[in-house]
């Protein structure tokens, strides 16, 4: 059976943040039908051994998260 | 007045640090009630550090170009003892206990820092509308947006307030301030320039670099800030080699790169006649044009899609509880970020690995240097959602200002904005220059031969 193309924005916004109003889940709405519009076509084009970027270094700290 | 101008004027003694400096402030607060580019004022630390400059320019002390140069970072960049908001609500009352490593390397340099500019909310858009700390003009037509996330450092240089100014860009938020400013500004190649101390939105996506008046004088600034940092864990491992730039670049056998396809569609038609005619010129002074086909770069911004909002997700969503303190415009594409799932996030970043290797056989084999506009129009009038060019075509406004920027973010190559010329309707056009990892010395070269033949830098907004 073929993988669904994307979630179910809708469906799953409902369940996420129930208590949104009207225009705000239109705006989660727009927001899906721009992110997802031309990517999930692309996916064809991976293998499974492929890395994901970006490396970063073992040796490196990095930040520890100061602002709360 | 352009920084590497001030510059020389320092040591040739026509002008003190501590003059420029309150030349500086005095502008900068005179335009504050108009322009709205800053957020805090550091006019006690910035005199003091005016004043050792001067010492130290009396002693024979020379730390390099910046050295007395007044300068101002935005929001998001940590300064010690010196609020730092990232324009958001959440973080109005956060003052760090250290300098971010930029604001480090600058005070090492010897600039002067005035202050911490606006920007769009948390960075996450293009208006600098900030919901908070109201809304940050464009100096060339105060009804106007300056562009975002760094609207107040486009402001503050291009009216003068400042000699340069630090901004971040994860998806154009140095290009497109640039742009709509009519200034120059250079994102650099990803972990060229430390990110360790700065307010993250997108990590793999973020770089911080300089908005200035000219190429000349981005380089200045990068030289001062470029480099590894072991407390950056994308910082780059490879030294830096400091930028020069000849007094006249020579641009002999240069491969310029320029795509019909997808950088020059949905494209106001006088930024289109601008990139063609920056085309004819770099011929003119030697360079070969090489046509490409680049409609492939749409599926990069499409990566980019997915990459930046599970990454913002990430990096707010201890605070997202705080859902009355975002702005209505960005607290949903936080929302939006925390649902996008895992396997899709690795896919895209996977994606990216494979479109960065089409890159380099597709443009970085074929051109040294790819010229675009940096933005699709000229600055739209704040609060307006889109734009209808004089052919009657309607642009979204998000759209038309970040999509020939963000696939550069996503393949992490060096991205340089400068004055392309003037439109019809009195306001910059951008050029934007792009080239393979660390090549920003030649792009850096290539953007200030432009400037130089063509002087539209030198053209300064009514303020």
């Amino acid at each position: 059976m073929p993988l669904p193309p994307t979630p179910d924005w809708a469906k799953l916004t409902e369940a996420t943040y129930p208590h949104l109003t009207q225009p705000e889940r239109d705006a989660l709405t727009k927001i899906w039908a721009t992110n997802y519009q031309n990517f999930h076509p692309l996916k064809s084009q991976l293998s499974g051994e492929l890395d994901p970027e970006p490396g970063f270094d073992i040796t490196s700290t990095g930040s520890l998260g100061e602002s709360r | 007045m352009t920084l590497t101008e001030a510059a020389a004027q320092l040591r040739s003694k026509q002008v003190s640090s501590l003059e420029l400096t309150q030349q500086s402030l005095d502008r900068s607060k005179q335009l504050q009630p108009k322009l709205n580019a800053f957020l805090t004022f550091t006019e006690d630390q910035a005199l003091q550090a005016a004043r050792q400059a001067d010492e130290d320019f009396a002693k024979g002390i020379d730390h390099g170009p910046l050295q007395g140069i007044p300068v101002a970072v935005k929001d998001l960049y940590y300064t010690r003892n010196t609020k730092t908001t990232a324009g958001s609500k959440i973080f109005a009352d956060f003052v760090p206990a250290y300098d971010a490593a930029v604001v480090e390397k600058l005070k090492a340099a010897g600039a002067v820092l005035t202050g911490k500019l606006g920007m769009h909310e948390l960075a996450f858009g293009i208006t600098s509308n900030n919901a908070h700390y109201g809304a940050i003009r464009n100096a060339w037509d105060p009804t106007r947006i300056p562009g975002g996330s760094s609207g107040g450092s486009g402001v503050a240089v291009s009216a003068g307030m400042v000699f340069a100014a630090m901004g971040s860009d994860t998806g154009g938020s140095i290009r497109i301030p640039a742009s709509y400013c009519g200034t120059a500004g250079i994102k650099p190649t990803y972990g060229l320039v430390s990110r360790y101390g700065t307010m993250p939105l997108g990590f793999s996506l973020d770089h911080m670099g300089p908005l200035a008046r000219t190429s000349r004088d981005c380089a200045a600034v990068l030289n001062a800030i470029a480099g590894p940092d072991r407390r950056d864990a994308y910082s780059s491992k490879a030294a830096f080699t400091p930028i020069h730039i000849p007094a006249t670049p020579n641009l002999n056998n240069l491969r310029i790169g320029i795509s019909e396809e997808f950088l020059l569609e949905g494209v106001d038609p006088e930024i289109v006649a601008m990139v063609h005619t920056a085309a004819r010129a770099f011929h003119e002074w030697g360079a070969k044009i090489v046509p490409l086909k680049l409609g492939w770069l749409r599926d990069v911004v499409a990566i980019s899609h997915v990459i930046l909002p599970a990454e913002a997700a990430s990096v707010l969503e201890p605070h997202l509880s705080r859902r009355d303190d975002l702005g209505p415009e960005i607290r949903p594409l936080f929302e939006a970020g925390r649902l996008i799932p895992a396997v899709d996030y690795l896919q895209a970043q996977k994606l990216r690995r494979l479109y960065r290797a089409k890159s380099d056989n597709e443009i970085w084999t074929q051109c040294d240097i790819l010229i675009a506009p940096s933005t699709a129009i000229t600055a739209p009038k704040i609060g307006e959602q889109a734009v209808t060019l004089a052919s009657g075509q309607q642009l979204e406004v998000r759209t038309a200002s970040t999509l020939l920027v963000r696939a550069f973010n996503v393949l992490g190559v060096p991205a340089h904005s400068v004055v392309g010329g003037f439109h019809s309707n009195g306001l910059p056009m951008s050029l934007q220059l792009i080239a393979k990892p660390f090549a920003e010395a030649s792009l850096l070269a290539a953007g200030a031969r432009f400037e130089d033949e063509t002087g539209h830098f030198r053209h300064k907004p009514p303020v």
